[in-house]
């Protein structure tokens, strides 16, 4: 039966091939296979999925831009803004805007009431999940069309990080925005290299090439940006000649299966996501600094690390990921020690070993790693029973403090601060008003966090964030896991135009200078 | 005739109004927070409290009920929470793909299942006969995500006849119909199984019957009696068996979607109940509750028009 | 004929007819070899199933892996063996559970009639409105996932399924002589219920009973492999399905074996209830 109906397909097969020559071949399109199921909105300014942060910068521009590849604060570099000045006291900061940039679809030229519009927007509760990063600034205003003045009511960390080309930073026509309204967030217009033309929902999205773009006409004429949520079909796909770029698996075993091919290169890039593992103080007996400690000597970051490849994964040993300014290298870290741990266990009272109870979303990238943490767990004698559940009621429920270990990894604007103040600071504890991220309930390390933000002198400010640090370890509020990188594969004849080491949006920038060799 | 159909209609509509009301209520106990899906990990409380009320999620439910059933009455399902589409378009736009899908299945399964099954019955226990009923039921054993694995690696991946994405441009015949072959053999294949096992086991009982043992004795040549009387007879089972597994097309398309990675409704649904999208996931619901109450009201209806005594009870 | 004779009867007479039919015993034998290997495996099974071995992870099969090793070094050979146990759990429990409950709703709402009849069956009209998998899906998000959650989820759906097939048949017999005639007599409508209205619908409700048990353990594969089932580190077949279709380019061994096993349980459950219904129905029985 099956052969019969096989000759069948192959028929049809052969006749749809017979009349259908892709069209491809005239014009440089690039296909995109990234993952997740669908947009969950275009707004820039709201979503802060990979799938979305990545399409963003094809789109949209920031006053100022890491350098291509890079995302270092050094290299930062003018964007929309062609210089900028600021105040001696750091509050007042002055943009001049580049001349002539034009919006797509004909929305104009782009003026400094864009910049106000969308910096605005930016640190509305309603209009931006970015909002508190704008809670200092307090105005913004179009000194003349070229020209855009930002007062901050105190200083803060890292102030041209709120105008990069990133989360609230990214600058939207405020005549679109006006004209669409609801629809804005599923029909972006943006001055980047590549303009929106259309959406199809859970399919793809579709750019093409902004030949008036103020960097220049850009190679690739057509991006289509196609949702895969599944690996093994986005791998498939590539296989099939079907994709040209797509979000590899961030897996050591992986990569050197695909490295066997031909016509493929692997990217393995930063910034890395780094896995914590917090541990909630407010359940018991994780109030226990013992139990806590025990599990800190439980954990293997050398099994994960072998779990995931050495090629794609580090060990951490802070609750910062490194290469964000701040990072400390010094920050008491615990070693694995499965007998410690079970001497610990014992002085707490747990000699017969110790149930503790946790969710994990269904998602891969937390879900792997978490069943073998789950493991290292077990042979020290501790169960975790553990909950697999979908990604948005993980997100409830960690934040319900319905989860006595929660495993998370995140990449943020790389400044310490960010990190330390969404993930340990008392007033980001979960379930508070002012709740974010704490889920740890950790406030043992506040006095340096807050020093930190308004500290003048450089140096004093990384002394102060490294003792945060140190003391978040040292008391176990999270045990520092591992950083895992990036990886996207490509074709061997598509070239970025630059050199790809580190990316913001965890994905490879697609500029005007991207091409197919 | 008439009177039959009203009052199945009108009967209907309270299961319709009661099914529309479990899930409204159900959809919203699942723990999760749309206004988290949209801002993101790193929201506030505050950022998230403010959203849900803008939003209009922090409303009482019963509010939210009422002003749900309004818009159903008015053949809207509203808008999605998460972008703010509005659901008819939302499921206007996958609709098609699903319908193919199910629809080639069924065909599928009907054209090849029937004739096998009336072949299985007329050779009763023959060889062919064992070796079709052990094939169907093999058939209707196969989970739909293993069967459609095993399809994947063995056209697309090994003989590489098919793509592997199962994505068409809708507005490309070709390759739509391309796309369409492996997705609906998936489903044709168990809905085969199904029809052989109803066709051979109704032809078995018709053929048992007294008017064909008459006819029989009558001198009829065998393949006029199998038509006349037989196959005309066996048919309307087989179509009510798509009736009485029509939820179990319905849970076998949304995992060949899935296994094949081709947009539709069940797609849909499981990323509505992933972001808590609750009016997208109530609004899919309604409509696979509407088409199982309609596909049992047709199937009842043909039963009712082959069998007088049904309408009459 | 008194309660117990009747059962007899019924059963040698199926007896000798599920034994005419060799399928059914293949079916049986299938199914028996199975159990046995769930019940057997903490003795059976050469590893632990939730032992990683993390510098083995996807090897193929082998002397020391008979079939091979897992996303985390887990012996596959062990885990299918584990998770026949889960299946067999969740496949027999959620159908004891809908087989009684469904028939005491059925045979209750038929033998009453009248409104309560009515309400009964608009219940399961509604229940039934909603695809199986699509209710598992739903009441596994709500309750979250764990085995006895799945038991429940599957239980639901399948109550009306049992409630429909004890409802007609309870309707007939009521109107039988010997049934008004006990009423007559003033019993109990529970005694009629068990002991006269019981047993006529006892054969199909076997039937039933093993072709939901495929479907249940069918569905509970579906909803593993969707990724909301048992909770790890406990071995399912659809759960490994779903951990092993990742790879199954480079190790298939990791899923498709699972795969397999899941088809033997259905296929077998299905063979049983294909020749309990034959040697059950009275049609199909004097013919031969």
């Amino acid at each position: 039966m099956i052969t019969r109906k096989s000759v069948l397909g192959c028929l049809v097969s052969l006749l749809v091939l017979a009349f259908t020559v892709t069209p491809g071949f005239a014009e440089n399109v690039l296909r995109i296979g990234t993952l997740g199921s669908d947009a969950i909105s275009l707004d820039p300014h709201m979503s802060t999925k990979t799938q979305d942060k990545i399409i963003f910068p094809m789109i949209f521009n920031g006053l100022v831009r890491f350098k291509p590849g890079t995302a270092d604060l050094n290299s930062i570099e003018p964007d929309l803004a062609e210089s900028w000045e600021v105040s001696d006291d750091k509050l007042v900061w002055t943009f001049k805007l580049r001349h002539g940039v034009q919006f797509h679809d004909g929305y104009g030229e782009l003026t400094a009431d864009d910049v106000v519009f969308s910096l605005n927007k930016a640190a509305e509760k309603t209009t931006s999940s970015a909002y508190k990063e704008y809670s200092a600034v307090k105005s913004v205003e179009a000194v003349d069309p070229y020209t855009v003045k930002i007062t901050l009511s105190e200083k803060v960390p890292f102030f041209l990080g709120a105008v990069i080309n990133y989360h609230g930073g990214f600058i939207l026509s405020k005549k679109a925005s006006e004209k669409l309204g609801d629809k804005a967030a599923i029909n972006p217009v943006g001055t980047g290299p590549f303009a929106f033309v259309k959406y199809q929902s859970k399919r793809f999205v579709e750019l093409k090439s902004n030949d008036s773009y103020f960097r220049g006409k850009p190679a690739i004429d057509k991006i289509t940006y196609r949702y895969m949520p599944d690996e093994a079909t986005r791998e498939l796909a590539f296989d099939k000649d079907e994709v040209d770029l797509f979000y590899g698996r961030r897996e050591a075993r992986w990569i050197k299966n695909q490295e066997k091919k031909k016509n493929i290169v692997v990217d393995v890039f930063g910034l890395g996501e780094l896995r914590n593992l917090h541990l909630n103080t407010s359940i018991k007996p994780l109030d226990d600094i013992r139990v806590r400690q025990a599990i800190a000597h439980a954990v293997s970051r050398e099994g994960l690390v072998t779990f995931i490849g050495p090629e794609v994964a580090s060990a951490a040993n802070s609750v910062v990921p490194a290469g964000y300014l701040g990072h400390s290298d010094s920050a008491m870290v615990y070693k694995h020690d499965l007998t410690k741990a079970k001497e610990l266990l014992a002085q707490a009272g747990f000699a017969k070993g110790l149930t503790l109870k946790a969710v994990i979303t269904k998602v891969d990238s937390l879900r792997l790693p978490m069943i073998v943490v789950q493991e290292q767990l077990r042979l020290a004698g501790i169960t975790l029973d553990l909950q697999v559940v979908e990604h948005s009621a993980f997100h409830k429920l960690i934040r319900q403090n319905q989860s006595s270990l929660v495993l998370y990894g995140a990449s943020r604007f790389p400044v310490a601060d960010v990190y330390l103040t969404q993930f340990f600071l008392s007033s980001s504890i979960v379930g508070t008003p002012t709740g974010i991220t704490n889920f740890s309930h950790a406030k043992v390390a506040d006095d340096d966090i807050l020093k930190a933000k308004t500290e003048v002198d450089s140096k004093n400010q990384l002394a102060l964030w490294a003792a945060a640090q140190d003391k978040i370890q040292k008391d176990v509020y999270a045990v520092p896991l591992f950083e895992q990188y990036q990886v996207w594969c490509r074709k061997s004849n598509l070239d970025y135009g630059y050199k790809l080491e580190n990316s913001l949006s965890n994905g490879p920038l697609i500029t005007e200078k991207t091409s197919f060799k | 005739m008439l009177q039959y159909i009203i009052k199945r209609l009108l009967l209907a509509i309270p299961i319709l109004l009661a099914v529309v009301t479990l899930v409204f209520f159900v959809v919203r106990m699942a723990p999760g927070d749309p206004a988290q899906v949209i801002l993101g990990d790193s929201a506030s409380y505050e950022s998230l409290t403010a959203l849900r009320a803008e939003l209009g999620l922090d409303r009482p439910v019963i509010v939210q009920y009422g002003e749900f059933l309004v818009s159903l009455v008015q053949g809207d399902l509203g808008d999605s929470i998460i972008r703010k589409q509005s659901i008819n378009s939302i499921i206007a736009d996958v609709l098609p793909y699903t319908v193919e899908l199910t629809l080639a299945g069924v065909l599928l399964g009907v054209i090849i299942g029937l004739p096998l099954g009336v072949f299985s019955a007329v050779y009763r226990n023959s060889l062919w006969d064992y070796i079709t009923r052990i094939g169907s039921l093999i058939g209707l054993s196969f989970p739909a995500f293993y069967s459609g694995i095993l399809l994947l690696l063995a056209f697309s991946v090994y003989l590489g006849w098919f793509p592997v994405v199962s994505d068409p441009d809708m507005d490309n015949l070709g390759e739509r119909l391309y796309m369409l072959v492996l997705p609906a053999m998936n489903l044709g294949l168990i809905m085969m199984a199904y029809v052989v096992r109803s066709a051979r086991s109704s032809l078995l009982e018709t053929l048992g019957e007294d008017y064909i043992r008459t006819a029989k004795a009558k001198g009829l040549p065998g393949f006029i009696i199998l038509y006349k009387h037989g196959l005309k007879n066996a048919l309307i089972p087989v179509i009510t068996i798509i009736g009485l597994y029509i939820g179990v097309l319905v849970g076998n398309s949304v995992l060949t979607e899935i296994v094949f990675n081709r947009p539709g409704l069940g797609k849909l649904i499981l990323s509505a109940l992933d972001e808590r999208d609750y009016n997208l996931l109530q609004g899919l619901m309604v409509i696979y509750a509407f088409l199982i109450v309609l596909v049992n009201l047709v199937t009842d209806l043909t039963y009712g028009m082959v069998d007088p005594r049904i309408r009459k009870q | 004929m008194n309660t117990i004779a009747r059962f007899k009867h019924l059963g040698t007479e199926t007896y000798h007819v599920f034994n005419r039919n060799k399928t059914s015993w293949v079916g049986l034998l299938l199914l028996t070899i199975l159990v046995l290997l769930a019940v057997l495996a903490p003795v059976i099974a050469p590893y632990d199933p939730v032992e990683q071995h993390i510098i083995q992870r996807l090897e193929p099969p082998s002397s020391q892996f008979l079939l091979g090793t897992d996303y985390y070094g887990r012996d596959v050979l062990s885990r299918i063996i584990w998770g026949c146990r889960v299946s067999f759990i969740i496949g027999s429990v959620s159908v004891a559970f809908a087989m009684f409950f469904g028939t005491i709703l059925g045979s209750m709402a038929g033998y009453k009639g009248g409104y309560f009849d009515s309400f009964v069956m608009g219940v399961m009209d509604v229940l039934m409105s909603i695809p199986t998998l699509l209710m598992g899906l739903l009441i596994v998000a709500i309750l979250g996932p764990s085995q006895t959650n799945l038991i429940i989820a599957l239980a639901l759906t399948m109550v009306p399924r049992f409630a429909r097939i004890a409802r007609a048949p309870t309707i007939a017999a009521k109107n039988k002589v010997y049934v008004e005639a006990c009423q007559a007599m003033g019993f109990s409508d529970i005694r009629i219920l068990v002991v006269h209205i019981f047993p006529n619908i006892l054969g199909e409700l076997m039937v039933m009973g093993s072709m939901w048990m495929a479907t249940a353990v069918r569905t509970e594969a579906a909803l593993s492999f969707i990724g909301l089932g048992v909770n790890p580190p406990t071995a399912t077949l659809g759960g490994m399905i779903r951990e092993g279709f990742k790879d199954i380019m480079s190790a298939p061994w990791a899923s498709l074996y699972p795969g397999l096993v899941i088809l033997l349980i259905v296929f077998a459950a299905n063979l049983l209830g294909d020749g309990l219904r034959d040697a059950l129905d009275p049609k199909l029985r004097n013919e031969k």
